[in-house]
């Protein structure tokens, strides 16, 4: 069950959203919940910690208020990762790209360019779209580090130090870790399973393994040799 | 014995919930503790010294009032020496009193019975004159605010307290030998030595004060140099164009390769506006340092007041050489990353400032590694920033990294309003 969530001042803008929403309930035939704000309150805060649906905000960044749709979908990821966010707004170019990435902004929308158009399309997705927002929460001396397990691609076993490293699909970005392979996979999901005594991998992201050989390749061209037989069975089911 | 001791209990405990204005938690406990310590200070009496059974009187009031009050460990001990004192005090001159003007002799106060009943008393009464008289409260409570700035190590506050204890054992011999000026010298040399520690403590403030006058100079001088290398620059675009006008073809490209290089070095990503006042020079200069293309900054700042005005000059020091690590690090590493992205944040809340960078990264980060000494992810780094930032005592520092956004948090407290 999906709740839209539409924080907008400008009457005749949040008067053009409902329109789309309506449609798109049409279009889905689902009976969409839908909430109307024109600036933060203690009401929208209680719909913020209201975790009985996954919802949708749709908002203006800038607000008649002291608080803007920026500090709003702050407050909104204090609690929440799993709900969609899209601005409706007009900023420019730097500001969307450190947003979405920061506040992970599903899409900034200009109100007067195509807005009817981009917010269904967006919409629509948001339907399509597999929720995945299961992290894996690791602590480290000074940092604590939470990482989508979607975006783990394979994990292995340090051979110098007692440690493991994660590697991520993102920026060439990994972790080593002070925890054990066996730990580390107690604390994730059935995707990811061993392929090696010293190796971890998610198996949705592996589009090849050969087992002859001793290596599978994943999703973003990366071979990795560090296949076992001993393990097929694990990696199959 | 019983009962002094039990009033005095009783008396000091709500005296000190009444300068501290909290309320007592549980009474029941109150009682029940003071009963039964009163019980083991009789005892104890008959059998181990009297310096000894000061030392556990002073150890359980410390833990009773633990119990019954929110108080921070500086606030605890600043009301229970406090209110000691005024109890030694009175005992003092009630002996000063006594023996002064002879009435030791009608009174038969040399019997102990007698003389601490009067010293009890007294001590009652005094205690009640403060609770009760608001000025009086004010006055302690700014004395208390001053005091607990002090800072002060384990070890210094250790002798401090044995000092204190041991110059109470003699002042306690002494009385009883009513030997007034041996007394009295005692008691100078003491204030003396305390002295001169608060003299010392206050040079160090004075010099914390005069190092923050540095530091905002530089910063102004920044804000400064700033502005002048933006003008120097814009003049040479000038004079590059006027050039232009008389150059060959061949130089004309030299010339037009020289101007895109200083026009995109021109804009600041920032407006020195937008950043809080105190730190704005140190921000801008780092961010100039910028040369990449494509680097999304963006500031976020929601302090309205100037920074120095509201935190300690301790603070801002440790404040200005942290933002000095931690800034330039995530310039850096969000550098060296595909995504290029610098985001600050400034808050001011009603009694903490809170200052969040974030950045993104790219390679390998070591979680267990990460803040040790020579420990750095960069390609150019010395492994030391982040290990002397951790030492910092005036603020709060938290790390998470999260969708490969690297997040540090510093929480400074405000400074008590005087």
């Amino acid at each position: 069950m999906i709740k839209f969530i539409v924080v907008e001042d400008e009457q005749f803008v949040q008067e053009n959203i409902k329109k789309i929403i309506r449609q798109i309930s049409v279009k889905n035939d689902q009976d969409l919940k839908v909430e109307y704000y024109k600036k933060y309150n203690e009401k929208l805060q209680k719909e913020i910690d209201n975790d009985l649906y996954r919802k949708v905000y749709i908002m203006d960044i800038a607000l008649d208020d002291s608080i803007s749709g920026i500090d709003i979908a702050e407050k909104i990821r204090k609690k929440d990762w799993d709900s969609e966010i899209i601005f409706v707004t007009s900023h420019d170019q730097m500001f969307e790209t450190v947003h979405r990435k920061i506040l992970e902004v599903f899409d900034f929308i200009e109100k007067f360019q195509d807005m009817e158009k981009r917010l269904m399309n967006d919409i629509q997705k948001i339907f399509n779209k597999k929720i995945d927002s299961k992290t894996l929460k690791l602590s480290g001396k000074i940092t604590d580090v939470e990482i989508y397990m979607k975006n783990i691609l394979y994990i292995t076993r340090d051979k110098e130090e007692r440690k493991a490293i994660i590697y991520t699909d993102k920026d060439d970005v990994s972790f080593r870790v002070g925890y054990s392979l066996t730990e580390l996979l107690e604390l994730l999901d059935s995707r990811f399973v061993q392929t090696h005594k010293s190796c971890i991998a998610n198996k949705n992201r592996m589009i090849e393994k050969n087992y002859a050989k001793g290596y599978f390749i994943l999703d973003n061209g990366k071979k990795v040799e560090m296949l076992s037989k001993k393990y097929r069975k694990g990696i199959e089911e | 014995m019983l009962i002094t001791i039990l009033l005095l209990q009783l008396s000091m405990i709500i005296t000190i919930g009444k300068l501290s204005k909290q309320p007592i938690k549980n009474y029941k406990i109150l009682i029940i503790c003071s009963i039964i310590f009163s019980l083991i200070y009789t005892f104890n009496s008959f059998h181990i010294s009297s310096g000894l059974n000061t030392l556990i009187y002073i150890i359980y009031l410390i833990i009773l009032c633990k119990k019954l009050f929110q108080l921070t460990k500086k606030d605890l001990m600043f009301y229970i020496i406090f209110v000691y004192i005024i109890g030694i005090l009175v005992d003092i001159i009630l002996m000063l009193f006594i023996n002064v003007t002879g009435i030791v002799n009608i009174l038969n106060a040399k019997n102990e019975f007698i003389y601490r009943f009067l010293s009890t008393l007294m001590m009652l009464v005094f205690y009640i004159v403060i609770c009760n008289n608001k000025k009086m409260i004010k006055i302690i409570q700014k004395f208390k605010n001053t005091v607990t700035k002090i800072k002060i190590s384990y070890y210094e506050f250790i002798i401090l307290m044995l000092i204190y204890f041991l110059l109470g054992l003699i002042c306690i011999n002494k009385i009883k030998e009513t030997n007034v000026i041996t007394f009295i010298l005692f008691l100078s040399i003491s204030v003396f030595l305390f002295s001169i520690y608060f003299i010392n403590q206050n040079f160090k403030m004075i010099t914390m004060k005069e190092s923050m006058k540095i530091l905002n100079k530089n910063n102004e001088f920044y804000i400064e140099l700033i502005d002048q290398f933006r003008i120097i620059k814009h003049n040479l675009i000038g004079n590059l164009l006027s050039l232009k006008t008389v150059a060959n073809r061949k130089e004309q490209e030299i010339i037009d390769d020289l101007i895109e290089k200083y026009s995109s070095m021109v804009k600041t990503p920032v407006e020195i506006k937008s950043l809080p006042p105190g730190l704005d020079g140190l921000i801008q200069a780092k961010l100039c340092n910028i040369t990449i293309q494509n680097f999304n900054v963006l500031i976020n700042n929601k302090i309205k007041s100037k920074i120095m005005d509201v935190i300690s000059p301790h603070a801002y020091n440790e404040l200005y050489e942290t933002l000095n690590v931690v800034i330039d690090n995530a310039i850096e590493a969000s550098e060296e990353s595909n995504d290029k992205i610098l985001k600050i944040d400034f808050i001011e809340k009603n009694d903490f400032l809170q200052l969040t960078i974030t950045n993104s990264f790219s390679g390998m980060i070591d979680l267990e590694k990460l803040g040790e000494k020579n420990y750095t992810s960069k390609t150019h780094g010395h492994g030391l920033g982040i290990f002397s930032i951790f030492k910092k005592e005036e603020m709060k520092i938290t790390n998470h990294i999260r969708n490969n956004m690297y997040q540090t948090i510093i929480k400074i407290s405000k400074k008590n309003e005087e």
